[in-house]
């Protein structure tokens, strides 16, 4: 089937309207892909036909769904791996070498989905930080309650844990529950959850260290993009870190920002921060850096 | 690059073989352990398969026992082992790596899946040339 | 009073309807494409195949894979690539997909267990002695595939 021009721009509009996020013409697949299963939930023959009930006034118990279908992303563990082994091989180093009384890293995974990147960097930052006595302090938020509550829970089923995690750390930082597999305490008692919408005013946050913000800015008209950089701005540490996705960028949106090379990667960072300009070079990911070792054996 | 595709159903190492052969491997099959054993040891260095996937339960040498062998020979050191396997409790996977596999592949899997552990053993190509 | 343990009234058998439903669903959502699979004819259900594996050690029980002979072809056709299926290569879909969900039960299971080797056979699962502990049903392209957890009758 496909999607008519009406039932998109229908959806396009609820979606902008509850999120911010803009859907562009062109994106009919991801609305019909996205909402499939909710239109078969609902019992309709299509999405046109589903995209009909949202329409009439019991639709509205159904506007959250779509909100959620639409905003979320599928999401695997070490996702694109370069700003891991950005974090892991060089930015962690480079935190604890500065003076910090509380010997505590904070970042802020936004948008986090279901998790699994406030759980890699979590990992992460049990293999390279906390063993040196430092302590780190994940926030994760994102729009969705039940991506909230997902997280919190840290349950993924066997497809979800198949995707990009290497197995010596599933073991190490997963235990088997049911069918699928939970992140430990460990890992689950270093990051915090809540809903947050990115295009609106901010609740009181810490300031971080280190915030991943990626893959959203996408979904955004450049006024909002401007707005959420600003605003990002202004809980990171004046020396600290924001990581964007592969397609995203802070230029001709806010001059606020430089960016930095670190190994063949970009992070941004405020304007000013460079002088502290970390050593380049990045590590092994931990887990990958173990296999290569005894490959080499 | 050459696959070495270990596993007793034929469906199983069609499916497993395919993908490999889409990620620009060349692909060797084995039904069970002691043949995959054999298949290796026909092979002259040079012909050595970069990578072994490994199905766990085999009648006549199972797959831990093939990957414990393997491990003993230093001629083969250089071999890549990832299991591909059914088993899928946690002990299982703590007992395949501490016999010498490299990574772990629990049944049922996607195709990204297998894409994702090539990456991880710095196999996959189309990722590492990015 | 006395307590009576019994799994079955209890509902604390280690195996739950849900939990297989996820695992049979992963299994032919993920091996299987039911894209281009044509629904079954009339009167193709008549003919079955099952497949059982067991799961032997703390807990023991059978694991089971029965659909009609007809879907188990399709099923082969697309696994092995080939328009023409044998009869092992139908032992050897069947047997696989058992092996899959069979080692993903075993998981559910008190440990140490350990798996079985597949078997396939032609016609419908009798059961014999055993108890029949849950049973869900997948529906690939309209072909039903029934997957089954067995244990001997307390």
């Amino acid at each position: 089937m496909t999607l008519s021009a009406e039932a998109f721009r229908f959806v396009a509009d609820l979606v902008r309207r509850e999120s911010a996020i803009v859907l562009e013409q062109g994106k009919e697949y991801l609305v019909d892909s996205r909402l499939r299963s909710l239109a078969q939930a609902a019992g309709d023959a299509d999405v046109n036909a589903y995209v009909d009930r949202l329409r009439r006034p019991e639709g509205a118990r159904e506007t959250a769904k779509v909100v959620e279908a639409m905003t979320t992303n599928e999401t695997s563990w070490f996702r694109d791996r370069e700003p891991f082994q950005a974090l892991s091989g060089t930015i962690f180093q480079e935190l604890m070498q500065r003076p910090n009384h509380s010997r505590t890293i904070r970042i802020w995974s936004a948008a986090c989905s279901s998790g699994q990147e406030a759980y890699t960097i979590a990992m992460l930052a049990a293999e390279h930080v906390v063993p040196l006595g430092w302590r780190v302090e994940i926030v994760a938020t994102d729009l969705a309650q039940s991506m909230v509550d997902r997280t919190r829970e840290g349950r993924y089923s066997q497809l979800e844990v198949g995707r990009g995690m290497p197995a010596p750390m599933l073991v190490k930082y997963f235990q088997r529950e049911g069918t699928g597999w939970r992140v430990n305490d460990q890992l689950r008692s270093m990051v915090r959850v809540q809903t947050l919408n990115l295009a609106a005013p901010y609740p009181p946050m810490p300031v971080f260290d280190v915030v991943f913000l990626r893959n959203v800015l996408i979904y955004f008209d450049a006024a909002t993009k401007k707005q959420v950089l600003g605003r990002v701005r202004q809980v990171l540490d004046p020396q600290g870190y924001l990581f964007l996705g592969g397609a995203e960028t802070t230029l001709g949106l806010d001059d606020s920002w430089d960016r930095t090379m670190i190994g063949r990667f970009t992070v941004n960072r405020p304007k000013g921060a460079g002088a502290a300009a970390p050593a380049t070079g990045t590590a092994p990911l931990a887990g990958l850096a173990g296999l290569g070792a005894r490959r080499a054996i | 690059m050459r696959a070495l595709v270990v596993d007793d159903s034929r469906a199983m190492r069609m499916m497993i073989g395919r993908l490999l052969q889409q990620a620009g491997f060349e692909i060797l099959q084995a039904g069970d352990g002691q043949e995959a054993l054999d298949v290796l040891g026909g092979l002259e260095p040079h012909e050595l398969p970069t990578l072994c996937t490994v199905d766990w339960n085999m009648p006549v040498m199972d797959g831990l026992t093939f990957v414990q062998s393997t491990r003993q020979r230093p001629e083969w050191r250089n071999l890549t082992l990832m299991m591909v396997t059914t088993e899928s409790e946690g002990h299982q996977v703590v007992r395949a790596l501490a016999a010498g596999a490299h990574e772990y592949l629990i049944k049922p899997f996607t195709a990204e899946a297998m894409a994702d552990k090539l990456d991880i053993l710095g196999l996959d190509p189309s990722r590492s040339a990015a | 009073m006395t307590t009576i343990d019994d799994p079955w009234t209890t509902g604390e058998h280690p195996v739950s309807v849900e939990d297989l439903q996820t695992i049979a669903d992963e299994v032919w959502a993920t091996f299987l494409d039911a894209g281009d699979v044509p629904p079954p004819a009339d009167g193709s259900a008549d003919a079955a195949v099952h497949a059982t594996i067991a799961v032997l050690g703390s807990w023991t029980g059978q694991v089971v894979v029965e659909c009609s002979r007809d879907a188990a072809e399709r099923m082969a056709q697309q696994m092995l690539m080939v328009t023409e299926v044998s009869e092992a290569d139908l032992d050897d879909t069947v047997g696989e997909l058992v092996n899959v969900v069979g080692g993903n039960v075993k998981s559910l299971v008190p440990a140490p267990s350990s798996l079985g080797l597949p078997v396939t056979v032609t016609g419908r699962f009798t059961g014999g002695e055993e108890q029949e502990l849950c049973r869900v049903e997948v529906d690939w392209a309209g072909h039903p595939v029934s997957v089954s957890v067995w244990t001997q009758a307390a």
